[in-house]
């Protein structure tokens, strides 16, 4: 999981590098959503409390 | 100071966070293959968050400075010191252990939040500077070649760090104390 965030992360630096801002802006969005659900499952799955 | 002095410091301030935290993901790199301290899920996640940092200073170097492109450092700055509290909670206690070795007396996980408030605090007070928004010409050609080295430098490193977490973790989700490769990287 955490290497297909990296991956798209690389995809957005490439993209930003090549002069594409709004594809760049896209992948930098799920990028940064993947990490926040990822932190997410880590937190719930790791906590013995009832949220 | 003048509208071109101002952006001037700007583009040096965004060349030189986005270079500060290459050497922190270079650092990362040195702790796992030179001192085999292979990094856990949080780690990885930390590392993610600071990728995202530098992203928003590498826009404002290539496409303008936009508040916008603050706005990325600060979320994804936000993002990091979550992670990073979430892994000094689960250490502050005496007697809970640590992960890793200590730099200066803090564990990197430690150092990891220090640095994403600090970064907070002064992506706060640079964008919050004005008149960096207003339309002038300023000639970027002198500063063009670093960007260029600093988007490739970066590109590797991001691409560096997605082949080791696939050597580490592979496709599924990361052991919660990795003790080795499951894929040979040499």
């Amino acid at each position: 999981m955490i290497v297909i965030i990296f991956l798209i992360c690389a995809l957005c630096t490439l993209l930003a590098w090549r002069g594409y801002r709004k594809p760049a802006f896209g992948f930098f969005g799920i990028s940064l959503m993947l990490g926040v659900i990822w932190f997410a499952h880590h937190i719930t799955s790791h906590l013995a409390i009832n949220l | 100071m003048n509208l071109i002095t101002i952006k001037k410091v700007e583009y040096i301030f965004n060349m030189l966070a986005v270079l500060g935290i290459s050497i922190v993901l270079m650092m990362g790199f040195i702790f796992q293959f030179f001192l085999h301290e292979l990094p856990c899920p949080l780690c990885l996640l930390q590392r993610v968050g600071f990728t995202l940092i530098a992203m928003g200073f590498l826009f404002n170097l290539r496409f303008g400075l936009r508040p916008s492109h603050y706005a990325i450092v600060l979320l994804s700055a936000v993002y990091t010191g979550f992670v990073a509290l979430r892994q000094v909670s689960l250490h502050v206690i005496p007697g809970t252990g640590n992960y890793g070795s200590a730099i200066f007396g803090l564990h990197m996980y430690t150092w990891s939040f220090i640095f994403s408030v600090l970064a907070i605090i002064v992506t706060t007070i640079m964008l919050g500077i004005d008149r960096q928004y207003e339309p002038a010409h300023i000639n970027n050609t002198q500063y063009k070649k670093y960007v260029h080295a600093l988007f490739a430098l970066f590109f590797i490193i991001t691409l560096a760090n997605a082949i080791s977490v696939w050597a580490e973790c592979g496709w599924q989700e990361c052991p919660d104390n990795p003790t080795g490769y499951i894929h040979s990287i040499s």
